[in-house]
């Protein structure tokens, strides 16, 4: 009799691993008929809205009650003038003010799932990499996945949910945001144009290339960038390889200000000699860090610590890069 | 007295551990988001009821039903082990599903944002991270099974195991640094949670419950055989290799499925059958039965207690596992000769 | 080559025989560590005898014990076979070899007290486990193996506390329990390696009576003992020396004396007193 038993485990693991993936494949694939609360169904959909997994949510009407998940798309909600139509947001939204009174549904990578449907909401909008996605949707719940890192990706982000609240003009609204970024360039003194920024996300020397969302905010200003985009949007560097590069100015976390000058060869640095420095608070950081509608501020206090220090020496400028 | 009569004793802690798993499935219905409230009756809003039958119920019956598989594949594991600090992540097991998670989440983000991603992403979702950390972890226990040089070994056993836990844990947090999303994701998965349990997690971890249980149990009179030493077993005709070898394959799907759906749960598998046998000595069948009831019993009170503590907030049921198995574990020790 | 004396007795065939055996154990982690253990050793077992293993430390008597019982690996015996009613023993079924043939490791006592939730009476009934069905394990004894079990406890006096946990027994109980439990197997031979530790000297003539009632049954025992004295009331001394059987026969026979204080360098008078023949330091 032993000498089946194996078998036949190995034969009945395998069976429930095919049932736990038509399971899954209910779980995660799109609602066939997405229901919000007010139970309207009208014939012609107002929007049918792809996230960026590429799972589509249809909306008969306008979402009117609407849970959001991450904090860039709770502010690019209250951009679209939607603010209103939150009924909870995560633990880590903090901006726009009002939204603090708001019911907090845990983080988004650990949604508090009872919290969420109590207040049932017609739309959730959370980050893609959530495990909790496929479990919402089981749910019935409409769960749009949109997590602008790019430029581009909050266009679109602009464009999607701007179409979920009912509005055709999303896109225009992110249009005029980047065009009035474009013309703050012109109001950035030219001995700054070029100059190389280092810019560190993080106390764990997490520095922001090119690649990045406020890497792609100096591109348009016309700023430069110390670190290069070989490792991804957001490498964690060794601190001696930024002694080499000898960046033009520092842009630090408050948290870090402190300790700058105990990192090995630090002290060398001509940026932390000369108090070349912008020491950004956590709110500073969240504008100029945070894709979202902050973009413009978060500029704007860049090019005021900027016209603050000392310009660097001409020899360290660089061309500027076609933004 | 012969022995046969000595039948009530495990049968009467069966009924109270089993007894005790109905409350705590009550009080998993009764908590929530909201203080201690009662579900049904007039004045309740009717979301609730709702609530309680999509979200508590499913996650309350599926923590038992990981507690359960967590203390059987604990009870196997201090068998195979003949050792009573055995645990069920022994062979690895655990650090195979974490690095098939940290895989699949890095390879999800890569293809989110791509122009074809709904054509990627939606047959890989339909296996589920579940399924992939199931898979995951049946790989690793073949690993460690591999590099041991059979199912025999016992201490070549222990050895392959804690090197394939180490390896795979080492790729896994290069995976997790390489994506910082995926690293946020990760640590939610190394803590556990019972907070993504559906009625379909659920059904499937009792289906290999009950069925790991049955099998387990066949080979109760080996087990208890095997507390003699290899050799004797040998001498009362048990085929050593083969008992073996069933028993790990039982230990990595049991614990593979656990994992799979609840993320590493830690002490569950190893207070389990502690707590039995402090309990009331048992042989192997007995024993089995029991570390299950234990286990699942040990897991919802961790996880009822994870939302009522500072509601609406949930603490890791992890952490909880970790007091309260680690507390218990202390005090044991005290009672320990040195 | 060994020299032995016919031990054919009313000439049967031999129940158990061991030709031309070699028994190689690895000592170290690469395959050429071999240590030969037993060479060119042939015996033969009858029924209805008491065998008892004798030699120096180191001279392969456990590992002759094990060979026999069918334990060794089968890359340990490097040349010879074992057979057992007239069959080699690698072609009986595991099952069948459990029932004909009885084992008792020495240090068995060393029990996981700890781990094991089992009392006197489950470590006995563990003994009839080649007689039994598995499946289901929750499945009463018969009758039959009820009988066994309270037999042998009885003869070994462990029944009156056959309820207690096997953790709470003094050494000498745990001992008696696990012969007990060799005992229960009902097997045509019965092994024993050193089964007399921690047992005193009234629990030791009663193994000696034990195993006279088996003999006396018809059934094989085969016992490796370092009480020297308690060894020669075999019917059958086997000594061994540096791996090879040097000798077989009755400790009546001047041969076998001889053999015997040679393979212990000497150190040994033997005088007979009743009738019995005992063993003396030689200062």
């Amino acid at each position: 009799m032993t000498r089946l038993l194996t078998p036949l485990l190995l034969t009945l693991a395998f069976l429930f691993s095919v049932a736990g993936l038509s399971v899954s494949a209910n779980a995660a694939s799109p609602p066939h008929t997405a229901q919000p609360v007010t139970a309207e169904v009208s014939a012609s959909v107002v929007a049918v809205l792809t996230g960026d997994d590429g799972v589509s949510v249809s909306l008969p009407v306008a979402a009117q009650r609407i849970v959001s998940l991450l904090p860039s798309l709770a502010e690019v909600l209250c951009d679209l003038g939607a603010c209103d139509r939150l009924v909870g947001v995560d633990r880590y939204t903090n901006w726009p003010a009002s939204l603090q009174k708001l019911p907090r549904m845990g983080g988004g990578l650990d949604p508090n799932l009872e919290m969420i449907l109590s207040v049932r909401p017609d739309l959730v909008v959370m980050a893609p990499s959530s495990r909790a996605i496929p479990r919402l949707r089981a749910l019935g719940l409409n769960v749009l996945a949109l997590e602008p890192k790019r430029y581009a990706e909050l266009r679109r982000t602009y464009a999607v949910l701007g179409r979920a609240v009912g509005r055709s003009d999303g896109e225009q609204l992110y249009t005029g945001l980047h065009d009035r970024l474009l013309a703050l360039r012109a109001r950035i003194p030219s001995v700054w144009m070029g100059a190389r920024l280092y810019v560190e996300v993080s106390s764990e020397l997490y520095a922001a290339a090119p690649s990045s969302f406020v890497g792609q905010t100096l591109t348009a200003l016309g700023l430069g960038n110390a670190i290069s985009d070989e490792f991804g949007p957001f490498p964690k560097v060794n601190p001696e390889w930024v002694v080499r590069l000898q960046p033009d100015v520092l842009v630090v976390s408050q948290a870090s200000a402190q300790s700058l000058n105990r990192r090995p060869g630090w002290p060398q640095l001509a940026a932390l000699k000369q108090g070349r420095v912008c020491v950004m608070s956590e709110a500073q950081a969240d504008r100029l860090v945070r894709p979202g509608p902050r973009l413009y501020e978060g500029a704007q206090w860049l090019l005021t610590c900027l016209k603050a220090l000392s310009p660097p020496q001409q020899t360290t400028r660089r061309a500027t890069p076609a933004s | 007295m012969n022995g046969t009569g000595q039948h009530h004793r495990p049968l009467r802690a069966a009924l109270v551990l089993a007894g005790v798993g109905a409350l705590l499935l009550l009080l998993g219905l009764l908590i929530g988001s909201g203080r201690f409230e009662w579900p049904w009756g007039g004045d309740a809003p009717p979301i609730l009821a709702d609530i309680v039958w999509s979200i508590r119920a499913p996650r309350s019956a599926g923590a038992w039903a990981a507690g359960a598989l967590l203390g059987l594949a604990g009870a196997i594991a201090q068998g195979i082990f003949r050792n009573p600090l055995a645990d069920p992540y022994l062979l690895g097991s655990s650090s195979g599903a974490a690095l098939a998670v940290a895989l699949s989440l890095s390879v999800l983000s890569a293809w989110a944002h791509t122009p074809d991603a709904q054509a990627y992403i939606a047959p890989f979702l339909a296996f589920g991270l579940t399924g992939v950390a199931f898979v995951g972890a049946l790989l690793a226990v073949f690993l460690t099974v591999g590099l041991a040089g059979g199912a025999t070994q016992g201490p070549r056993l222990l050895l392959g195991g804690v090197v394939v836990g180490v390896v795979l844990g080492a790729l896994t947090s290069f995976v997790a640094f390489l994506n910082p999303a995926v690293l946020l994701n990760m640590q939610g998965f190394m803590l556990g949670s019972t907070a993504l349990l559906s009625w379909g997690g659920v059904s499937r971890m009792l289906c290999v419950g009950v069925v790991c249980l049955l099998c387990a149990v066949s080979l109760a009179k080996p087990m208890d055989a095997l507390s003699l030493g290899t050799t004797t077993a040998r001498s009362l005709g048990i085929p050593l290799a083969r008992v073996n070898a069933m028993l790990i394959v039982l230990l990595a799907i049991a614990t593979g499925a656990a994992v799979a759906h609840t993320g590493l749960i830690a002490f569950v598998g190893l207070a389990a059958p502690h707590a039995v046998r402090a309990w009331l000595p048992c042989k192997h069948g007995a024993l089995l039965v029991l570390s299950s009831l234990m286990g699942g019993a040990l897991l919802l009170s961790a996880d009822v207690m994870s939302r009522a503590l500072f509601a609406p907030t949930e603490l890791p049921v992890g952490l909880l596992t970790a007091v309260i198995g680690g507390s218990y574990l202390l005090w044991r020790m005290r009672r320990v000769p040195a | 080559m060994s020299a032995h004396s016919d031990v054919r007795v009313r000439g049967e065939l031999p129940l158990m025989t061991a030709s031309n055996l070699c028994v190689s154990l690895a000592t170290g982690r690469r395959r050429s560590d071999q240590h030969v253990v037993l060479q060119g050793v042939d015996l033969q077992l009858q029924k209805g005898r008491w065998y008892s293993v004798l030699g120096p430390n180191g001279a392969g008597k456990t590992t002759l014990l094990r060979a026999i019982a069918g334990l060794l690996d089968a890359g340990d015996i490097c040349s010879g076979e074992v057979t057992l009613a007239g069959r080699p023993l690698t072609a009986w079924p595991q099952r069948e070899r459990a029932q004909k043939m009885a084992w008792l490791g020495s240090a068995a006592a060393d029990v996981d007290g700890h781990l094991s939730g089992l009392r006197a009476w489950d470590i006995v009934a563990l003994g009839r486990l080649p007689h039994q069905r598995w499946w289901p394990a929750t499945a009463p004894l018969t009758t039959e193996d009820e009988a066994v079990i309270e037999r042998v406890m009885m003869q070994t006096h462990t029944w009156q506390w056959r309820t207690r946990p096997i953790q709470q027994l003094s050494s000498g109980e745990r001992q008696r329990v696990m012969v007990a439990r060799a005992l229960a197997v009902d097997a045509d031979i019965i092994l024993m390696d050193e089964p007399l530790l921690n047992l005193d000297p009234p629990h030791q003539s009663e193994w000696l009576q034990i195993v006279r009632n088996l003999v006396q049954q018809g059934r094989t025992v085969v016992s490796v003992l370092h009480e020297l004295n308690m060894a020669l009331y075999a019917d059958t001394l086997l000594l061994f020396a540096e791996g090879r059987l040097v000798h077989d026969g009755p400790i009546a026979d001047p041969a076998t004396q001889a053999a015997l204080c040679r393979i212990f360098s000497n150190r040994i008078t033997l005088r007979q007193i009743d009738g019995h023949w005992v063993a003396l330091p030689r200062l």
